[in-house]
């Protein structure tokens, strides 16, 4: 069996994108962050354990995939990851929430999100989803739940130990500019 | 199950201890980012994945796959958040 290093780099890629996209606007490393996700992805979805691609997508659901189920377990998340993504999207557009009442894309959303909980519920790459195989990762997830406890440990003790930052310098006149302009043209003003 | 507590844990918080590592090294900016924070955390992602050496890619394998069948039960959940912002908002509702 060989090591998981290309799902690795691809999960590593996808947190990379994850947190280049929290950043602001004015950071170079943003506008990345789309290719880093699409290149995590294709990496964790095309990846196999004998480097081939002889394992088709759904080898998992006709039983004929090789020595692990791990790569066709990664892809499958990643379907139905996208699916509930773009239909939970539609829906939030849809419905009102982030703009005007829009039925087509609702119902477009909700077939897409209802796809998804199919495709993650009943087409599972074992079969189905038993209650035998949500309480197997429970140690997983506590040491996951363990983990988070100690980041935020980590992070109480270096705020607590180093001194505040200092205030931030005034902005310069380019900078008042570019806040002015964008300010008016989300305002309803003409902007630059 | 192939894996122990003891394993799967491991696995788990390693997963967590490495996604922040990664996201301090990917958000990194001079004079803001804390060092003593990015130190902390490489420190602890160091010493998990030194203790996970021991650990076989097989029980690496079943844990992550334990992991991600634990996580299809997101999109029911997510479906009903979906649902009640769809019945709050539609019209006709109050």
């Amino acid at each position: 069996m060989d090591a998981p290093s290309a799902a690795i780099i691809g999960g590593a890629l996808c947190v990379v994108s994850l947190s280049w996209n929290r950043m602001g606007p004015a950071y170079t490393r943003r506008r990345l962050a789309p290719v880093a996700l699409i290149s995590g992805i294709a990496v964790l979805t095309l990846w196999n354990f004998n480097n081939t691609l002889a394992d088709d997508f759904l080898c998992g659901v006709i039983d004929s995939c090789g020595e692990s189920e791990l790569p066709i377990v990664l892809r499958h998340a990643v379907a139905w990851i996208l699916l509930l993504v773009i239909g939970g999207s539609l829906v939030l557009h849809g419905s009102g929430s982030y703009g005007a009442y829009a039925l087509h894309s609702l119902v477009l959303g909700w077939i897409i999100v209802l796809a998804s909980l199919a495709f993650s519920l009943a087409f599972n790459p074992s079969g189905s989803i038993s209650m035998a195989e949500l309480v197997t990762p429970l140690p997983v997830i506590l040491g996951m739940i363990s983990g988070l406890v100690a980041i935020l440990g980590m992070v109480v003790l270096s705020e607590s130990l180093e001194p505040p930052l200092p205030p931030a310098p005034a902005l310069d006149d380019e900078e008042k500019r570019v806040v002015r302009t964008t300010l008016e043209r989300h305002l309803g003003g003409r902007g630059e | 199950m192939t894996f122990t507590f003891a394993s799967g844990f491991l696995v788990g918080y390693v997963v967590m201890a490495s996604a922040f590592s990664i996201h301090l090294v990917a958000t990194y900016r001079p004079k803001a980012t804390s060092k003593l924070l990015i130190s902390a955390s490489l420190v602890n992602t160091g010493i998990s994945m030194w203790l996970s050496m021991e650990l076989s890619v097989e029980v690496v394998h079943e844990s992550l796959i334990a992991l991600s069948y634990s996580f299809a039960l997101v999109p029911l959940i997510a479906s009903l958040v979906l649902l009640k912002i769809t019945t709050n908002n539609s019209p006709g509702s109050v």
